[in-house]
């Protein structure tokens, strides 16, 4: 089985796992009621680490997002949700050359072979499985704005739904992305994997006085599911 | 208890007791007291003792400002009890005295002032030499104030925050919040920093009627804060000090334990005035105090300043100070004006109920042992003329801008009329309002600051004609409303005595300022320097107006002449705690660190990494490591090299790509091999080491060292910008887990594992293969830094407790053990392999680390070729050779190489080898001694030991082993 960087941190705050494509994953701390209530309230934090990732880099990626989805690649600094052979997909332009391709842990493989054929087809396009090079956290909830302004030193209140930066979260690298859920603002961050554990607590530790609650996959899913 | 009636402007609350020690003792305040608010009302009066001289110091500007009250409130040092918040259970003791704060034996150092003038430490204290350690030894337990936490102690705790806004208005005073509100009127987003805990500033507590409607200042002001309060766009940092304004617009600001970093378009200094206190003689007696700090004790913590006070001023503020102690019941014996014609109601008032007055005066000297008990008065030409019993001196005699943040961003303050400073041409971003432009009446503070809200809006929103005519219209009505403001006399009153202090925070005297003037430090900058005036903790804000008028008078050149110092960052001090806020060291771990802990293995930083040193409690290390090292010789050891660097090469011309950035060839590597690599410089200096795996036509697979991995992805990235060729670089460090499987049974281990045939004839040596191991997707490379059998294991670092779990499972029967980094070095330098900027340095070539061979000058091009050609034929004159020591001690890393008592070189690495029996190292050596059996000399603790030169790797010199 495949654990992410932030699994002992979980084990040792009493997550109850599940198995998901491979992986184990944190489905319930308490009970998906109270993290839903207590996010809403303060600020949630799932582990999604499990999904897949895959990066892409060359000139021609935006006609590989096109070929991909029928659509045109999302502006550098910004994403978008697709949905290719029924995967749902999140793409990331993370700059002119480089995409990071976000799929659900089930659909990892079936995307990643179509991406890489897509890619053969238009020259000097590589794409690489980093499935396992970030740790990824969603931080959802009424106070993540208060939440990050601890960690991030640049302005996240100006950025668009779906618009993502490339800045620091308490002094590590991080791709920070504005991802909604349907009534609670929410971001998603992915680190590189080897901080995942230092993020994962420090989340906690200055979250604690904001309500942060980690929120497991049952939680999580119903929040996203809100409307 | 000295509290006066309750009054809407206090802020204490009397129905909520408050219980504290200081300096052992229990007293009772309230609720919204302040610590030095609740002792003085106790009837406390001295606070602590000067840095220098040990003379007793009491309240003086109840702001935060001045060093008078600096006391350590539980374990934290060096807190300004005036501003520090009362609560319960607080441990208030005071610093800087021994034995107690009221008998502190140093304070004899007063009395011996003159074997410490300025500069004594140059001078004084440095015949006889022999006897210097001993000064240094005392001098140093002296110094210093306030002790630092200690480690077993309680720790400040601090935070971090990062803030952006539109506009940032510093200063909650009325022209802060007329700003923030004009400006959030328009839409902007604004913040307002303030030091206090609540909005006002001065005027929170001026219940005189100001000129605005005749409404007292307090009532204004609190109706402006509910409207600051009610507005959303606006966000308040109370209790918050703006130390610094940088590039950009940025402000670092400290909020009671958060260190913010506020960044914006525009900054409005509305920070106010500073009131500084005048020099006479022992004008640091307790007992002595500004007049802001008067009212802000009566005004808002309800505590009467004094039973009977003589105020001394140069102005009308004075004449209201003692109009507001005389309602609050103070006997005001006597008022000094300096001004010979001054002449008021307020005069008049005074005069009616009983005051001296006395005009063309000034306060010459304070008398009183420990307090003031009376104060000598006379003439501005020095003359005495009476002597007013008291035991309060209130000081309304100097006040210049707050305009340090101005300074920050490069504004300079201008020398008007009178000899008044204000700030000149405003820095761009900046703009100022209120009383730092030099204004005094309300209805001018407020006028101005909403001209500031105004201009900073049109700033940001760009010219618009409703904008610019309200920016107009401002303009016209501070005109209108701002008054002239008159000159004031220099705050120095006429006298010689020693003790008239100019900083209060190093006692820095008046004869001191002479004496540096008189030793050529005549400059105000220079001056600084050398007497250290306004370097304290109050950074100027006491005593910069005043060195400035002392270095004029004593040089005789005008205050324009004299100018002023330079404003830096931080404009308060800000405790290194916050600077180092939480979350400042982020570590890595790698997939199986926690699997590490639970089998006690010792942990050791490798920069952000966390690996295992040794598996064993330190006292069992060098056991242990002999035990582990004995594994990997007999049977198999585990090593978790996933903090190794890994990079992913590919593109139809990664193979050219990295041909170009090594002086070594991988164009001809077949798929599936392995080589060893070594990267230069532009000058032919190793940078990295590590191996290339070749996996298929245009997929590569690099390794480097762990230290080395963010450095070598930007070098490879920096070539491949803006060239042509198709290859991309991809660093998998934290993505891939490694695993060094190392011994004679390693084989034995892995074969059968998985679907990868590791057989000596499938795999050779220089090998890699793809497949799984355990249903774990791998790459195996046939590779061995510690000198036996090896494989090293690559794989998705999320299978990385499991893949672990699994070999060591498998492993049992056959003596698997776990080694650590310590071992690895045992084991590596048993092969004599190098560890690249340990054993080399930042002038080694691959020649002199015996890595020519490597050196492929037949390419025709490649970084650091033409200097490697040119160096290529020269005689090296040192070599890093393999050496085995006498004796069991081993020398530390750096250890000099001696020939006839001479360095002649260095060891770079050294261990003790229990499978060989002997201490065992590398070292750099003179060409002439790098030959097998040459001999030379290691110093070490004073002592030397012998060594002979070793070409060939200790252990397994042919590697058969390792080939095998």
């Amino acid at each position: 089985m495949r654990t992410s960087a932030m699994y002992r941190a979980q084990q040792a705050l009493g997550a109850r796992f599940r198995d998901d494509a491979g992986w184990k994953v944190a489905d319930v701390y308490t009970s998906p009621d109270d993290e839903v209530a207590r996010a809403r309230a303060g600020v949630g934090l799932s582990d999604l680490s499990a999904c897949g990732k895959l990066g892409v880099q060359g000139e021609a990626i935006e006609a590989l997002v096109t070929k991909l989805t029928g659509r045109p690649a999302p502006e550098v600094g910004a994403a978008s949700r697709e949905r290719v052979n029924g995967a749902p997909l999140l793409i990331a332009h993370l700059a002119a050359d480089e995409l990071l391709v976000l799929t659900a842990p089930g659909d990892h493989e079936i995307v990643a072979d179509l991406v890489a054929k897509t890619a053969d087809t238009l020259g000097c396009v590589h794409v690489t499985d980093l499935s396992a090079a970030f740790a990824v956290v969603d931080l959802v909830g009424s106070r993540v704005g208060a939440l990050l302004e601890r960690l991030v030193p640049i302005d996240l209140s100006a950025l668009p739904a779906l618009g993502l930066v490339q800045a620091e979260l308490a002094r590590v690298h991080a791709v920070i992305l504005r991802a909604d859920h349907p009534r609670l603002p929410a971001y998603r961050v992915l680190v590189p994997r080897e901080y995942g554990d230092f993020v994962w607590r420090t989340l906690m530790d200055a979250g604690h006085d904001l309500g942060l609650t980690p929120v497991g996959a049952a939680a999580h899913a119903r929040l996203g599911a809100e409307a | 208890m000295s509290r006066l009636p309750a009054h809407p402007a206090q802020r204490i609350d009397r129905s909520r007791p408050v219980s504290f020690t200081f300096a052992g003792r229990s007293y009772e305040g309230f609720a919204g007291d302040t610590v030095g608010s609740a002792l003085y009302a106790a009837g406390v009066r001295v606070f602590s003792r000067s840095f220098k001289y040990h003379r007793p110091r009491g309240l003086l500007c109840c702001r935060g400002h001045c060093p008078n009250c600096l006391v350590n409130v539980d374990a934290v040092p060096n807190v300004r009890a005036c501003v520090e918040p009362l609560r319960d259970g607080q441990r208030v003791t005071p610093q800087h005295a021994w034995p107690s704060l009221e008998h502190d034996a140093l304070a004899v150092i007063d009395r011996l002032h003159f074997l410490f003038p300025v500069g004594f430490y140059y001078k004084t204290f440095i015949h006889p030499k022999r006897l210097w350690p001993t000064y240094e030894r005392v001098l140093r337990a002296c110094a210093g104030l306030g002790r630092i936490t200690f480690p077993g102690e309680p720790a400040g705790d601090y935070e971090r925050a990062h803030l952006f806004a539109d506009i940032a208005v510093v200063g909650g005073g009325a022209a802060g919040m007329a700003a923030a509100l004009e400006a959030a009127t328009a839409g902007l987003g604004v913040v307002l920093v303030d030091d206090q805990p609540e909005l006002g500033g001065r005027w929170r507590f001026r219940v005189t009627p100001a000129a605005d409607a005749g409404h007292a200042g307090d009532d204004i002001v609190r109706e402006m804060a509910a409207a600051v309060a009610a507005d959303g766009r606006i966000r308040v940092l109370d209790e918050a000090t703006a130390f610094g304004l940088y590039e950009d617009g940025l402000l670092g600001v400290l909020q009671r334990n958060r260190f913010v970093t506020l960044r914006v378009r525009q900054v409005i200094v509305a920070t106010g005035a500073l009131e500084y206190p005048m020099v006479f003689e022992n004008n640091d007696l307790p007992g002595v105090m500004l007049g802001g700090a008067a009212q802000r004790l009566q005004g808002l913590y309800g505590v009467r300043p004094g039973q009977g006070a003589v105020v001394v001023t140069n102005d009308d503020r004075g004449v209201e100070v003692a109009l507001e102690l005389r309602a609050a019941g103070v006997v005001i014996a006597a008022l000094a004006d300096a001004r010979a014609g001054a002449d008021s109601a307020g005069i008049a008032s005074l005069h009616d109920g009983g005051t001296t007055i006395m005009r063309g005066a000034t306060a010459l000297a304070a008398r009183g042992s420990g307090r003031v008990t009376s104060v000598v008065l006379g003439g501005l030409d020095g003359r005495v003329v009476s002597e007013m019993k008291c035991d309060l001196v209130a000081l309304a005699t100097g006040f210049e801008p707050a305009a340090g943040l101005v300074g920050h961003a490069g504004g300079k303050l201008r020398v008007g009329d009178g000899g008044r400073l204000t700030p000149g041409a405003l820095p761009a971003r900046v703009l100022v309002a209120g009383e730092v432009m030099g204004l005094g009446e309300l209805d001018a503070i407020l006028a101005s600051g909403r001209l500031a809200g105004a201009e900073a809006t049109l700033a940001l929103s760009g010219a618009g004609s409703r904008l610019s005519a309200r920016v107009s219209q401002l303009r016209d009505e501070l005109a209108r409303r701002r008054s002239h403001v008159e000159h004031r006399p220099a705050s120095i009153a006429p006298g010689r005595a020693a003790k008239r202090f100019v900083c209060l925070c190093e006692d820095v005297t008046e004869k001191d300022c002479q004496q540096a003037v008189a030793e050529g430090f005549d400059h105000i900058e220079t001056l600084k320097r050398y007497t250290t005036v306004t370097m304290g903790p109050c950074q100027g804000k006491m005593c910069h107006r005043l060195s400035i008028d002392v270095c004029a008078s004593l040089t005789g050149r005008t205050v324009e002449e004299t100018g002023t110092t330079t404003s830096r960052p931080p404009a308060q001090p800000v405790p290194l705690g916050a600077l180092a806020a939480r979350f400042a060291d982020p570590w890595k771990l790698t997939p199986m660190h926690h699997q590490h802990v639970e089998a006690g293995a010792e942990l050791m930083d490798m920069g952000a990494w966390k690996r295992p040193l040794a598996y064993a409690r330190p006292s069992d290390r060098q056991r242990a490591v002999d035990d582990e090292c004995r594994a990997v010789h007999e049977a198999v050891g585990l090593i978790d090299v996933s903090t190794l660097g890994k990079l992913e090469i590919v593109g139809r011309d990664a193979a050219a790509f990295l041909d170009w950035l090594h002086p070594n060839r991988f164009s001809d590597l077949g798929a599936g091999r392995v080589r060893y690599r070594v990267m230069c410089d532009d000058a032919g200096i190793i940078l990295d080491d590590g191996v290339v795996a070749r996996l298929d036509a245009d997929r590569f697979l690099l390794t480097t060292a762990t230290g080395t991995i963010d450095a070598v992805e930007q070098w490879f990235t920096w070539w491949l910008a803006g060239g042509r060729r198709c290859a991309h670089v991809v660093n998998l460090t934290g993505a891939l887990a490694a695993i060094n499987v190392a011994g004679p049974r390693s084989r034995e281990l892995l074969q059968g594992l998985g679907d990868v045939d590791v057989s000596a004839s499938a795999l050779p040596y220089l090998g890699a293969r793809t497949g799984h191991m355990a249903g774990v997707p791998t790459t195996i490379l046939r590779i061995g830094f510690v000198g036996e059998l090896g494989f090293e294991i690559h794989f998705p670092a999320d299978y990385g407790e499991y893949l672990w779990a699994t070999l060591m499972a498998a492993g049992a029967p056959l003596g698997v053990r776990a080694f650590g980094v310590e071992a690895q070095r045992v084991l590596r330098l048993e092969k004599a392999h190098v560890i690249v900027a340990q054993d080399t340095d930042a002038l080694t070539t691959p020649f002199g680390a015996n890595l020519g061979a490597l050196v492929k000058l037949d390419k025709p091009d490649f970084v650091g070729r033409d200097v490697l050609a040119s160096v290529a034929g020269r005689p090296l004159t040192e070599r890093l050779v393999g050496f085995e020591l006498e004796g069991t001690t081993v020398p530390a890393e750096g250890a000099a190489v001696v020939d006839n008592g001479h360095a002649v070189g260095r060891v770079t690495s050294a261990k003790w080898s229990a499978w060989l029996g002997r201490v065992i190292g590398l070292a750099w050596v003179p060409v002439a001694r790098a030959h097998d059996g040459a001999t030379f000399d290691v110093r070490m603790n004073g002592t030397v030991a012998g060594a002979r030169v070793a070409l060939r790797p200790f252990y397994d010199p042919d590697g058969a082993r390792l080939r095998s």
